[in-house]
């Protein structure tokens, strides 16, 4: 089976997008060398890489591995992608409700993001969300047995352990809970560059790039 | 941001030279590394290059015991239009996916890829376009790699090997760009250059340098993936 990948949908809408909507595309990040098992079964290896940092948030990947291949599926790319790891062929999805991969985050103030449910492009009118965290899936690979998938998280996590939980019951993984020191991030902030203002949030809405195919 | 000093303006032709090598008749597999392995990393960015309209950037180095890998990060104040848009590696697949329609690409229909100098000298031809945007590294013992050579073939033997792959970050339009790009073999002890030039951008030909060190003590650091318990 051939890798499927998936990326944020792009959006035609004007003006600049919030930070919880998206990362800035005006900046170099700073770079962060944090990595952990979130969670290892004897069907699954699940690991969280904190890849970047900028002033207002940081990214992460999400890299998992299957001990059996999926079949005419792919393994959970991430719940922004393929919510419930769906069947290429039938579109069905290849776990049950109870059995689903399920994963967040935890600053160590308590906040936690609301669990994505849905492929969404990204706005100027995006609403702040309530509870003043964002977790929003940039991009997503995967074949069979393994996948690989970026997240985006604003803001920045406070002072304190920053905690990454997944669960996948259908892969014999409980509720499980790994902890990094969110210093690092905030330090690779500090060294992001703001290149330009932020311009506005087009646009793949056809004014670029689609002639020539 | 961390990161070694920038020669702007030095070293005028480098590029140039490498679209008038000969194009080897044969040339050495490009093997990315093995997904069973984690890599050391160096949490570390260089601002390679900045205009009024674009930046470009190198960072997160990541060391294998066969090679290394790094970011190369694209920002640009204006997304490119047309063919421009290609600022993609032939092993990239880039899709995109809106709510109402699919994209997707390979490299042969976008002439200005970062690829482009390659094909072009397959196919002969050794000028470059303004727009191509030029990207190299230098081994200490003078060895050299670009996306200019031909299959990702630099000087030298044995050879090197740049390959990149991409992966677009982000939304809000076609503004960011990041391409990961695998060099392989790991570089000798010294002075790791790391080049580019993108004329059409007003990008002069940069340099910066990082301690080879350091992208081998991350090398050594490399581990096997976590394993099913």
């Amino acid at each position: 089976m051939g890798s499927v990948e998936r990326h944020q949908p792009m959006t035609g809408h004007g003006g600049a997008l919030p930070p919880w909507s998206a990362a800035p595309d005006n900046v170099i990040p700073g770079a962060v060398a944090l990595d952990a098992v979130m969670a290892a079964s004897s069907k699954a290896v699940v690991l969280v890489s904190v890849l970047w940092a900028c002033p207002v948030g940081f990214w992460y990947g999400l890299s998992i591995r299957l001990r059996e291949p999926q079949p005419h599926g792919t393994p959970e790319i991430g719940p922004l992608f393929e919510p419930h790891g769906r069947d290429l062929e039938s579109g069905s999805p290849l776990f049950g409700a109870g059995e689903r991969f399920h994963f967040t985050l935890a600053f160590a103030d308590g906040r936690t993001p609301r669990f994505p449910g849905a492929i969404t492009a990204p706005s100027p009118a995006d609403p702040e969300p309530d509870d003043q965290i964002a977790h929003r899936g940039l991009m997503g690979k995967a074949t069979a047995q393994r996948s690989y998938s970026t997240w985006w998280v604003w803001p920045l996590p406070p002072p304190g352990p920053l905690s990454f939980l997944c669960s996948w019951p259908a892969m014999a993984i409980g509720k499980t809970c790994v902890e990094m020191d969110s210093g690092p991030i905030r330090d690779a902030a500090a060294r992001a560059i703001e290149l330009w203002p932020p311009g506005p949030g087009h646009c793949f809405d056809g004014r670029h790039g689609r002639r020539g195919w | 941001m961390a990161g070694t000093a920038v020669a702007d303006g030095e070293e005028v032709g480098f590029f140039e030279s490498r679209s008038s090598l000969p194009v080897p008749a044969t040339v050495p597999p490009i093997e990315w590394p093995s997904e069973d392995i984690l890599p050391g990393v160096v949490a570390e960015v260089i601002l390679l290059g900045r205009s009024a309209s674009a930046a470009v950037a190198v960072g997160r180095f990541l060391g294998y015991p066969t090679g290394f890998g790094f970011t190369l990060l694209v920002r640009l104040v204006e997304p490119p239009t047309g063919v421009a848009v290609g600022l993609v590696e032939p092993p990239a697949r880039v899709a995109f996916r809106t709510p109402h329609r699919s994209f997707r690409f390979d490299d042969t229909r976008f002439p200005h890829s970062l690829s482009w100098g390659r094909q072009r000298r397959r196919a002969g031809l050794a000028d470059l376009p303004a727009d191509l945007l030029r990207v190299g590294v230098v081994f200490s013992d003078g060895r050299k790699v670009t996306n200019l050579d031909a299959d990702g073939v630099g000087s030298g033997a044995p050879a090197g090997v740049l390959n990149a792959q991409l992966e677009l970050r982000g939304a809000g339009g076609l503004r960011q760009w990041d391409f990961e790009v695998w060099v392989q073999p790991l570089p000798p002890p010294g002075r790791l250059g790391l080049v580019c030039e993108w004329p059409a951008k007003g990008l002069r030909m940069s340099r910066a340098e990082i301690d080879a060190s350091r992208v081998l003590e991350a090398a050594a650091r490399a581990v096997g993936a976590p394993t099913f318990v």
